[in-house]
């Protein structure tokens, strides 16, 4: 699917499925995707377990061949699959569509930056929340 | 550290999948076009990491590569020994003797092994999640399991062979020995190839790896007195050379296209 058709259908209601590593993910994303990470072992059963049925996905990965594999291991689940993002997160900004982020913080980075003292409160991680599933 | 070897039986070839669990991110070392990019791209994707880069060991003479592509689908740079600028046909990033390559918690440090080829590199691993010793090296086409990588498979053009079978069997001799043999001896091997390959001779052990410590006792090439004796023991000791080995270098070198399997 073209970047146009993608941003069609996600205002149809589609879902977009981002299957790339939560690093890449959190940097850019198409707006309101949900990571949920590929792998051929228990992709379909983790998707079982999280996802609507009642609702039409798309999937975005890089590179190929993971959104073809992907894709058909959640239509073979049972999921509605419309198709993948062509050209992927490049191909989506060179199309001047919007691209959504979200700050993260790993162990390392929130350790070296955590108070060394009771008195030290360290980081706010408030603005690591994602507001939609925590709202402040 | 994850490490994977992959084994390519048919051509008793060795590739690896080289990560780091916490920065998710992976290099790939001598990817074979029998096992197809794809194969690699799904393997990575199972793990959970992106590929950042491609290595390669030397250009090789008996398996078709697929770096290139596998590097273009990912879009990272594609690595090989800088001294084969200039007799390979296409861009590829250059690494030197004593560069280190960072991986998260990985780090791939190049030693030049000029010998099977002139651009040889090795690769030492050291994790520093677990300690900072190295912990094994890929040794390509050098040191091998009771055995050496072959110094006679040339192209037969003298202006990209800049090194003839006797400059490569005594560099060959020099690489492990002044090099390899002074890593830490609980140091483990992983090569390029094993057994039945025809890139070593018939002493190759058919066990995808061993250490510095049992190959310095044992390796039977290497046991030769003087380089006199290691350069004749390998024209001895040598297979038949690997079938279609010209067509398949010039493939690699970049001098010829790959044709498909029919």
């Amino acid at each position: 699917m073209s970047p146009y058709e993608v941003a069609a259908a996600i205002g149809r209601g589609a879902v977009v499925l981002d299957m790339r590593p939560p690093r890449p993910f959190a940097l850019g994303h198409l707006p309101s995707a949900v990571n949920l990470q590929f792998n051929r072992a228990d992709l379909a059963d983790r998707a079982e377990m999280v996802l609507p049925t009642d609702v039409a996905y798309i999937v975005h990965a890089e590179p190929e061949p993971i959104p073809k594999v992907a894709e058909s291991l959640l239509r073979e689940a049972g999921f509605t699959v419309l198709g993948h993002l062509a050209g992927g997160l490049k191909g989506w900004r060179d199309a001047g569509q919007p691209v959504e982020e979200l700050p993260v913080i790993d162990v390392d980075e929130l350790h070296s930056s955590a108070g060394s003292s009771a008195s030290d409160p360290g980081p706010d991680l408030r603005r690591f929340l994602d507001p939609r599933c925590h709202p402040l | 550290m994850i490490f994977k070897q992959f084994r390519y039986e048919p051509l008793s070839q060795a590739s690896y999948l080289i990560g780091c669990a916490r920065a998710k991110e992976a290099f790939v070392v001598d990817p074979i076009a029998d096992l197809s990019p794809d194969f690699y791209v799904l393997e990575a994707a199972d793990l959970g990491l992106s590929i950042k880069g491609v290595l390669e060991t030397h250009v090789h003479a008996d398996f078709v590569s697929c770096a290139r592509e596998l590097a273009e689908m990912n879009g990272c740079p594609r690595y090989l020994g800088e001294r084969a600028r200039g007799y390979v046909r296409y861009d590829f990033a250059p690494l030197g003797d004593g560069d280190v390559l960072e991986l998260g918690q990985v780090r791939v440090k190049v030693i030049a092994t000029p010998g099977h080829t002139p651009e040889h590199v090795a690769y030492l691993l050291t994790d520093s999640a677990r300690g900072d010793d190295p912990w094994c090296v890929l040794t390509g086409d050098s040191l091998f399991l009771g055995d050496v990588g072959r110094p006679d498979l040339l192209v037969g053009d003298t202006e990209l062979d800049i090194m003839d079978e006797a400059q490569r069997a005594e560099s060959q001799w020099r690489s492990i020995r002044e090099k390899l043999f002074t890593l830490p001896d609980h140091v483990e091997v992983y090569p390029n190839h094993y057994g039945g390959s025809t890139c070593g001779g018939v002493n190759m052990s058919g066990k995808p790896s061993s250490t510095i410590w049992f190959e310095k006792q044992h390796n039977l090439a290497l046991a030769q007195e003087g380089l006199a004796a290691f350069a004749a023991f390998l024209r001895e000791t040598a297979k038949p050379f690997p079938d279609d080995y010209t067509r398949i270098e010039s493939i690699n070198l970049g001098l010829r296209a790959a044709e498909p399997v029919s």
